[in-house]
């Protein structure tokens, strides 16, 4: 390193202590990588200011600057004056004018810039109105290939315009791609992707979100994804997961994740378009996997060969649909059988009427017990507010409590849905939670539906012989309790823990779900049991000190 | 005083240290050495730290001896947020309140001797000095010559204003 050999010149020299100063700064400002780290710490006036202090700090300074880009204004202004660019994002911009612009333009200056970008983030904020015309131009004018940024690696796309404005910006090695595509319509897409094939080769990340689908477009994706052998993630609409698109996929050396449930545009689905089966030898490095399908179509998918995603570690089911609970178990128990390694599963579905009536049953037990062997689960999360009702034994030492030493987070009330009614008595009783403490004393998260008739009694002491560790996170799934009792609550909860815990009531994601009509009055006295959990737990911090 | 295993470090200007081997090893340099060398009772020379600069680098590692090691270096191409907190705790703030020479030298003490905490401490202090400060006011803080015309520092300022008064 600079410093090493520097300093050498310079050990035992003894000089006044001004030009000291002088020598230890200027050492250190000469380093590339002291000065990186410093303007790693600085926020862009200042960058653009440190840029002008001298030569060897310029480059740095704007390395830093132009690294990451949200916005086009400042690739623009470098092309025309500025007067020009506001013309042109209002579209009143002759494009005659901006040509000889272009043709004038100091492309070297543009270069020199452009190749700094390595992050880029469009969205409809703070950008000019872009249009074929005048990115034709550009391109057209563009001295330095087909790639405006040649080095960005990754690029967002959330705007309103075509998506095939973006191709320009995106060079050869790009790894991240995350196009929202929202108000494109089918035929766009197609365009799109016929537009992408042959580009961006080495892409390791791909996200696309639209409610677009139609045959146009899966097939223009499909075929784009036939090069695309580089990819490691893949975030698709539901939809475009198909037969043909799963055929494709399904020999990619290194996918790891596909996730089908993160996507914006998309809660609904159905189970329809998907393979018989994939032949044995498919997805060879999956692990992890996000579907928002039934239990029964993914027990199709995920079993029926006995090769296939046996390395998972991570599955996620989301299905916003009614389903049966004997289908959730049938699903489980071939989950433990199939995927030995399995370390995270969340499974979100709609339980049909016939479970969630007045006074239906609840939710079997052996669905958890069916994930017994699966000795390294590290989170579960199971909802809706199943009224999964856990007794002590079923959490003791001889069933959750010796089947899962590595669990962390465990939340059977992970999505609240009360659109069907759930009745108060179906919960949990509130004392479940000692017993908890008592023998999965390492989790960090617990959610569990409450029965709002329950009471616990706090007994007057803080420091019981049991108690969570490092439990951060109580999620409640907006059960009732009753405003009388949220004191009691609160320091109940205080005794058991050894920090103070954030309540919360699950994810509320699916758009379908209805608030009980009392939500507020809920969400208050749950309030009310933090506060008082606070209160208690300075009290308990207080005495141990 | 205490049985935990020690080790000696000798400044530039010849003053040994001897400090608790966890201690010293908040240096990835001296950590390596140790590892290479096997634990001897020998000096541990370090060439270009004096005696007060490393009196305060230890004080730094003596205080932060329990914290967790920073991670290795993660994969360059992840590192999508790069913008990192400039907070620095209390404590830091206060060990790291030194006069330019000293935290100077600090830095690249820190660099030497690899110890990547202390060395972002020094180089947020930096960041923060130059905060709200013009280009000129910079170059007289730290003794810099502005080896720019008038135009080209113009033509900078005018490519970059975008990013000025944000």
């Amino acid at each position: 390193m600079a410093g090493k050999r520097k300093s050498k010149a310079l050990k035992g020299s003894k000089t006044a202590d001004s030009e000291q100063v002088a020598v230890a700064t200027a050492r250190t400002l000469a380093i590339p990588e002291l000065l990186y780290i410093i303007f790693s710490f600085s926020d862009a006036p200042e960058l653009a200011r440190s840029a002008r202090v001298c030569k060897n700090w310029s480059d740095r300074a704007l390395d830093e600057l132009w690294r990451d880009l949200d916005s086009v204004f400042p690739l623009l202004e470098l092309l025309m004056d500025s007067e020009l660019v506001r013309a042109a994002s209002r579209d009143s911009a002759d494009l005659e004018v901006v040509s000889s612009a272009l043709a004038n333009a100091d492309w070297p200056r543009f270069h020199s810039y452009a190749k700094r970008v390595q992050f880029f983030h469009f969205d409809n904020l703070d950008t000019p109105l872009l249009e074929y015309g005048l990115m034709g131009s550009i391109c057209l004018h563009h001295p330095y290939g087909p790639s405006l940024l040649p080095r960005l690696r990754r690029l967002d796309w959330s705007t309103g315009w075509s998506a095939l404005l973006m191709i320009p910006f995106l060079s050869e090695d790009s790894t991240h791609l995350n196009l929202e595509l929202y108000s494109a319509s089918d035929a766009q897409i197609k365009e799109t992707f016929n537009a992408l094939r042959n580009r961006t080769l080495k892409l390791r990340t791909f996200r696309l979100d639209t409610k677009a689908f139609g045959a146009a477009s899966e097939s223009a994706l499909a075929l784009w994804l036939e090069k695309m052998e580089t990819l490691e993630i893949l975030n698709l609409p539901p939809y475009y997961l198909s037969a043909r698109i799963l055929a494709t996929i399904r020999t990619f050396p290194r996918l790891e994740i596909i996730d089908i449930t993160n996507i914006k545009s998309c809660y609904q689905y159905n189970d329809a378009g998907f393979p018989a089966a994939i032949p044995d030898g498919s997805f060879p490095s999956l692990v992890g996997f996000g579907l928002p399908v039934t239990p029964a179509a993914a027990q199709h998918l995920l079993f029926n060969s006995h090769t296939n995603f046996t390395g998972l570690t991570a599955l996620r089911l989301h299905a916003p649909k009614d389903i049966k609970a004997n289908q959730i178990l049938s699903f489980t128990q071939q989950l433990a059988g199939h995927c030995p390694m399995i370390n995270t599963i969340d499974l979100a579905f709609f339980l049909g009427p016939d479970f969630r009536s007045q006074g239906a049953a609840v939710l079997p037990i052996e669905i958890l017990e069916s994930l017994y062997p699966c000795k390294n689960i590290n989170a579960l999360a199971i909802g809706n507010p199943l009224p999964l009702k856990l007794s002590p034994v079923d959490v003791g030492r001889d069933n959750m409590a010796r089947a899962w030493p590595r669990i962390r987070h465990l939340c059977l009330c992970s999505e609240p849905d009360f659109s069907f009614y759930v009745s108060e008595q179906m919960g949990n009783s509130l004392s479940i939670i000692s017993v908890f403490a008592s023998y999965l004393p390492h989790l960090l998260t617990l959610g569990l539906y409450f029965n709002g008739q329950d009471r616990v009694a706090f007994k007057g002491h803080l420091y019981p012989r049991y108690q969570f560790t490092q439990l951060l996170t109580l999620l409640v799934g907006l059960s009732p309790i009753p405003k009388t009792h949220t004191c009691d609550l609160g320091f109940y909860l205080a005794s058991l823990c050894s920090e103070t815990v954030g309540v919360g009531y699950g994810r509320r994601t699916w758009r379908e779900v209805t608030m009980p009509s009392d939500t507020a009055e809920r969400e208050k006295a749950w309030e009310d049991v933090g506060e008082s959990m606070a209160f208690a737990m300075r009290v308990k911090l207080a005495g141990q000190n | 005083m205490s049985a935990a295993p020690q080790v000696t470090l000798e400044s530039s200007d010849g003053e040994k240290f001897k400090v608790d081997k966890e201690v010293a090893e908040r240096s990835v340099l001296i950590k390596n050495m140790i590892e290479d060398v096997g634990e001897s009772d020998n000096p541990i020379p370090l060439p270009n730290v004096n005696a007060s600069v490393l009196k305060k680098v230890l004080e730094y590692c003596e205080h932060h001896r329990g914290d967790p090691l920073p991670a290795a270096d993660a994969d360059p191409s992840n590192d999508d947020n790069r913008k990192r907190a400039t907070e620095i705790s209390d404590w830091d703030q206060k060990f790291i309140q030194v006069d330019q020479e000293m935290l100077f030298e600090i830095i690249l003490a820190a660099n030497y001797m690899d110890i990547k905490p202390l060395l972002d401490v020094g180089c947020k202090t930096v960041a923060n000095m130059i905060k709200g400060k013009t280009p000129e006011e910079i170059r007289k803080l730290f003794n810099i010559v502005n080896d720019f015309t008038p135009e080209e520092e113009a033509q900078i300022k005018k490519e970059n204003e975008w990013a000025e008064d944000r």
